[in-house]
């Protein structure tokens, strides 16, 4: 079935001209197309049905390899986009067209069989990014506009990264064995760009937080682009020669990203804010997970390389799944004000599925964030018994950080859950996000019941990728748990660790339903404690975190103001305060450089520049 | 030294003010504009009240029941989170009205002993000497001596107690639990002795009510100050205790008294001017560290000080009487454990007619409400614990 | 240098017997006054009666020494109710509605090291929420009166309320007392009372004795 590839390239582009006759149809194609891309990515992985490359001169469209899990985690990211849309603004038909847009590009990426159309899809991806925040008139200029800078310079490296790559195999397919670690690191480099990794973090929270972006594009930028960023380094990083020293370079990357994320997400006020910035965290503990792969596969090592992919996927789809859904809940109020947002309208499903999207992203077992922690984890602490004693040294360094930041992770996102959840007065939009967020809560949920299902899924797929010489299962019946129950570890001989989320919700259940039952009838209610007066104002959620921001004060840079009896207390995020510094001498640099060269309108000339990149590219695939 | 512009203390008394100055026993009248310029102490409200705001500034609520003080006391914390940048604090919950002025001296004495229990013999003193100046009666000075025991041991009492609780808020149990146990056995001689572990009942207008044998008192105060110093030789090599109460809440001169004033490294104490100490050889423990730990090492010291003061009368028989001077030239005050306490009074026959009391609790408030914000929230207790303030003294005696 | 455990050790046990031995001492005005003269005396508590001395309203001064003296007995209490309930554990919250502070110190005093009742399974909470027991001291605040209502609703059952001291009992020589306004089951009098007359009051009220 060739024509199958093309089929799944085109659908998404459907959804442009139904937007433009109306937003709801679009939505409805979308969620259908998505479901059923979906179930067909499932039967891919179970090797049930499989689909040929497509080739029509220099238009290679492929979907095999790690395409197809990546593809599978970011069509549902789409599905929960669309359900999202459809309740919230249905009728907005310049979003629906925007938003399909850059589904189509996304999707897109992925089938793409060579560099140039890879280029050329991830280059239109961030156009309509940059389209998807900036389409409103009354958006602040500059958020877009770092998105835009920061997106292209992700192109940049990309472009030269693939030249290289052209150059040292020859080939301009994907797939090519490429021995040059530098050009590696330059094509990672360009995907963790996008990804928004410290000290480029701003790329992730900026536009998100401050561009007046709608929710449905935070979702695409914070779970979809970072979720295919990842897929680009695992594509060339799978390929390629394995390196050493770039694989600890990334794994040290990623802690100083993930620990750095964290914090920053603890002391976030902003609602949308704080899940960005959570998103670093998570892009900090892939990019460990991807320097893993990259060393255990010059180790040759295929068990471990299984079980490190593995690792990667569940946690990318852990992670991709519940960020979508805590930015659905963000999606409540129109303010970001975490003080300000009350969730009256949610039904309890609704409260418990935005409960268990935050559990998740806590990385608490058995939760799919906690399965994607442990597997993080796990893989850390395999590889700090390794005999090779710089990687030993480095493994047990980053898992420990990586631990704090998991530790830090759990009151981010207790704050975050207590306070986007109260119950308040005067808010009605709880019918907008109420039925998406319960869809969501019950996939994540879904995650954690099916967590041996995926497991298999994923352990089958990686095995019959032929880069990996093995064809191991990471489920097991030991323990007196029933076969498919148990996840382990590999270790060199035998088992490492051990992990049944379905054992832990049948104990926190069994448990549950136990203590309610024999305490029926005996619950007491009894007004709030408070030194026998009543209550006064509430904890906000900014002293929530300030007891860390007062301890991490050179890190937060936090500044005390006071005039008279008025306090304020502002916190930057220094490697922002860093990189417009650096802006500012630049830009003071290239005003005068301007005067003397040309005498034009810079906005006219990004555009132009943009253009003209674009169509460039268009004539190279033609 | 004290509430700016030298003032020490006021009331209110028939719609005039009065306020008391600094090293003096009478009162001048004055206004109620200047009386609220002093920021004293609220008499309206009764309230130590320093409201701020600002973006994410709220009143954190402790008190005014929790276990974590020995009184009942509200504090308003203004913070963020975690840090503290001012207090209101409210202490009217537990106010009392004493009623006073009318007694008969007997009664008079029984209620200012119930005014502040654990510092009962230094109000009682206080009121019992300024009523003997007013009638002319002329103590004999085995009474004299009887009284300075009482006062000294009660001190250190105080002081052991306070030290207790620092160690206590500061984790230090083992020292904090000896402490208590030292506290204890110098409580039980008392009691054996006077026949009341608060010396309840003991002071009456010229002479004491239970005859005791001072002496005995000495000796206990003396082998417990040997264990007290021993404890403190294990405190003192503590950098965890030291780290924890060193800069903790700085206070600056405004408001202090006694102990606390001594730790900003003023030479003021009360005793130096008090006829009954006339010419005891003690010295003013001072020190300059202004925070909980400066308190703590006056505190520690003023035991040494107090032992001493009981050892000169103790050990001497050629102490004189005469040296021991007279009440006539002055009183008026009296330097309580936690500083200087002030009173006023007017008698008429055997009953009291007017009273009016200044205590040393009143303004050290203030001093730890100002030197409170910039600390965190869990340095409360042992800051509170090192100005040795008894909101019991707070109330109103008319 | 010291060395804490040590000293500890050299020191031995200082912790009493009570209540299975005798008290080793005890506050001797602090307890009841008993009748050994003819000779009319005043009370300015107005405590003293045909009957003996009341022990709510008796206020420890000694002022009535020329025909009474200190009975030195430990049984100054009246308890209303037992709880037997709370014979393992008893946690206490202490609330101070208007005392001069000795009561506080000699209720904390139980925990000294002389004393301990930690052995007995006494305890202090910070909060009424974990607290068996909550015991009132000092004369009736208005202020006072919701928060003791609230921290008795507080308290999960069973538990009980305890009055320490002449002032909630009679209001002392000072004010009202604050025994009308609360049920108590236990009423411990004394101004102070000694730390042994509470600690025997709280076996009592527990079912131990």
């Amino acid at each position: 079935m060739i024509f199958t590839l093309i089929l799944l390239f085109i659908i998404p582009f459907i959804t442009l001209p139904l937007s433009l006759v109306s937003g709801k149809s679009s939505y409805y194609f979308g969620i259908v197309f998505t479901i059923s891309e979906a179930a067909l990515m499932i039967l891919l992985m179970a090797n049930i049905y499989s689909i040929p490359a497509f080739t029509a001169g220099k238009f290679n469209l492929i979907l095999t390899g790690v395409a197809v899990p990546f593809l599978f985690i970011i069509l549902v990211v789409e599905l929960m986009v669309y359900i999202f849309s459809l309740f919230y603004i249905p009728d907005d038909r310049r979003l629906a067209f925007f938003v399909g847009l850059t589904v189509s590009s996304i999707d897109s990426v992925l089938l793409s069989g060579n560099i140039i159309l890879f280029l050329m899809f991830w280059e239109s991806m961030t156009i309509s990014g940059y389209l998807l925040i900036g389409y409103k008139k009354e958006t602040k200029a500059y958020p877009p506009f770092v998105f835009i800078s920061f997106g292209e310079l992700s192109t940049i490296f990309l472009i030269i990264g693939f030249a290289a790559y052209y150059v040292s195999t020859g080939s301009l397919l994907l797939g090519g064995v490429l021995n040059n670690p530098y050009i590696l690191l330059i094509i990672i480099l360009g995907f963790t760009f996008k990804m928004g990794i410290v000290p480029l973090q701003m790329v992730e929270w900026l536009p998100i937080a401050h561009g007046n972006s709608p929710t449905s594009g935070s979702i695409l930028f914070s779970a979809a682009m970072t979720t295919l960023a990842l897929y680009g380094i695992v594509q060339f990083v799978v390929s390629s020669a394995s390196s050493f020293a770039l694989g600890l370079i990334l794994m040290l990357v990623g802690a100083f990203s993930l620990v750095f994320g964290s914090i920053f997400a603890l002391s976030s006020e902003n609602s949308k804010m704080l899940p960005a910035y959570s998103t670093v965290e998570n892009s900090g503990a892939m990019i460990i997970l991807v320097g893993l792969l990259i060393v255990w596969k010059g180790m040759n090592d295929p068990t471990m390389m299984a079980f490190v992919l593995l690792g990667i996927l569940v946690y990318a789809t852990a992670h991709a799944w519940a960020k979508s859904s805590i930015f659905i809940l963000s999606g409540i109020s129109e303010s970001h004000d975490m003080n300000s947002i009350n969730t009256s309208g949610l039904s309890s499903y609704a409260r418990f599925s935005a409960g268990i999207s935050a559990i998740s992203l806590m990385g608490l077992a058995p939760l799919g964030g906690g399965i994607g922690e442990w597997l993080l984890l796990e893989s850390l602490f395999i590889s700090s018994i390794s005999a090779n004693l710089i990687f030993a040294v480095v493994a047990i360094v980053t898992g420990s950080i990586a631990a704090l930041g998991a530790g830090i992770a759990i009151p981010t996102f207790t704050k975050y859950f207590n306070f986007t959840s109260r119950k308040g007065n005067g808010s009605n939009d709880g019918f907008k996000i109420g039925i998406p967020i319960s869809i969501s809560g019950t996939i994540i949920l879904g995650i954690t019941v099916l967590a041996p299902a995926f497991i298999y899924m994923y352990s089958y797929f990686i095995g019959n990728i032929p880069l990996f010489a093995t064809h191991t299962i990471f489920l097991s019946n030991l323990k007196g748990i029933i076969f498919p129950f148990l996840i382990f570890s590999p270790a060199k001989s035998g088992f490492f660790g051990f992990l049944s989320p379905p054992f832990d919700i049948l104990f926190i259940g069994v448990t549950a339903i136990v203590v309610s039952f024999i305490a029926r009838g005996k619950e007491r209610k009894i007004p709030i404690w408070n030194g026998g007066i009543e209550q006064g104002e509430q904890l906000n959620s900014f002293a929530y975190a300030n007891t860390l921001r007062i301890i991490l004060k050179k890190v937060y840079f936090s500044k005390e103001e006071r005039e008279g009896s008025r306090y304020h207390e502002r916190t930057f995020d220094i490697f922002w305060i860093l990189i417009i510094d650096l802006t500012r001498l630049y830009s003071r640099f290239s005003s005068r450089f301007g005067r003397f060269v040309m005498n034009g309108n810079i906005n006219r000339y990004v555009q132009y520049i943009i253009i003209a990149l674009f169509v460039v590219l268009i004539m190279v695939v033609v | 030294m004290s509430g700016g512009n030298g003032v020490n203390g006021f009331f209110e008394k028939e719609g005039k003010y009065y306020v008391i100055k600094d090293d003096s026993h009478s009162y001048e009248e004055s206004s109620r504009e200047f009386v609220e310029k002093l920021e004293i102490y609220n008499p309206i409200m009764g309230i130590y009240q320093h409201k701020v705001t600002g973006e994410n500034v709220f009143p954190f609520n402790y008190g005014p029941s929790t276990g974590g003080m020995v009184e009942t006391v509200d504090f308003k914390i203004y913070t963020y989170g975690e840090r503290i940048l001012s207090v209101d604090i409210l202490p009217e919950f537990k106010k009392r009205k004493i009623q006073v002025s009318g007694s008969k001296f007997d009664e008079a004495i029984l209620k200012i002993e119930r005014f502040n229990g654990f510092h009962s013999f230094s109000y009682s003193t206080l009121m019992v000497r300024e009523i003997e100046a007013k009638l002319g009666i002329n103590v004999d000075a085995e009474v004299i001596k009887a009284r300075i025991t009482l006062l000294e041991t009660e001190r250190i009492i105080s002081h052991i107690f306070k030290t207790a609780r620092l160690c206590e808020s500061a984790s230090q149990n083992v020292a904090a639990h000896w402490l208590f146990s030292l506290r204890e056995e110098l409580m039980r001689t008392v009691a054996t002795l006077t026949g009341h572990r608060y010396m309840f009942g003991v002071n009456r207008v010229g002479g004491l009510r239970r005859t005791f044998d001072y002496r005995k008192v000495i000796e206990s105060v003396n082998s417990i100050n040997m264990q007290y110093q021993k404890i403190l030789d294990g405190l003192f090599v503590s950098r965890i205790f030291i780290d924890r109460i060193e800069n903790t809440c700085i206070v600056g001169e405004e408001f202090c008294r006694g102990p606390t004033l001594r730790a900003t490294g003023i030479p003021y104490d009360y005793r130096m001017m008090d006829p009954y100490y006339g010419k005891l050889n003690f010295e003013v423990v001072t020190e300059d560290g202004k925070d909980s730990l400066a308190r703590f090492l006056v505190f520690s010291s003023e035991v040494s000080q107090s032992v001493n003061i009981l050892n000169q009368f103790s050990n001497s028989d050629s102490f004189e009487i005469s040296e021991l001077g007279s009440v006539e030239n002055g009183s008026g005050g009296i330097e309580t454990p936690s500083g200087d306490a002030r009173i006023v009074l007017e008698i008429h026959k055997d009953s009291i007619s007017a009273i009016h009391i200044r205590t040393p609790s009143m303004l050290n408030m203030e001093a730890f409400a100002r030197g409170i914000s910039g600390n965190v929230k869990t340095d409360i207790p042992f800051a509170f614990e090192s100005f040795g303030i008894w909101i019991c003294e707070m109330g109103d005696v008319v | 240098m010291r060395i804490w455990p040590l000293d500890s050790i050299k020191n031995g046990i200082l912790t009493t017997g009570f209540p299975k031995r005798k008290n080793e001492t005890i506050s001797p005005w602090s307890t009841i006054p008993e009748k050994f003269g003819q000779e009319d005396v005043y009370c300015p508590a107005d405590a003293i009666s045909p009957e003996g001395v009341n022990l709510k309203k008796c206020i420890s001064c000694g002022l009535c020494s020329k025909s009474y003296e200190p009975s030195l007995r430990t049984d100054n209490y009246i308890l209303q109710r037992q709880e037997p309930r709370l014979r393992k554990s008893f946690k206490i919250f202490t609330v101070d509605s208007g005392s001069c502070g000795a009561c506080n110190t000699e209720l904390m005093a139980i925990a000294n090291p002389l004393y301990d009742v930690s052995r007995l399974g006494i305890f202090f909470t910070n909060t009424p929420k974990q607290a068996d027991a909550i015991v009132i001291m000092g004369i009736y605040n208005e202020k006072m009166e919701p928060v003791i209502k609230a921290a008795i609703e507080a308290m999960s059952k069973p538990s009980v309320v305890i009055l320490l001291g002449a002032c909630p009992l009679s209001g002392n020589i000072l004010g009202k007392g604050i025994e009308a306004m609360v049920d108590p089951d236990l009423i411990i009098g004394g101004c102070p009372p000694d730390p042994f007359v509470i600690i025997e009051a709280l076996e009592k009220v527990r079912g131990k004795l």
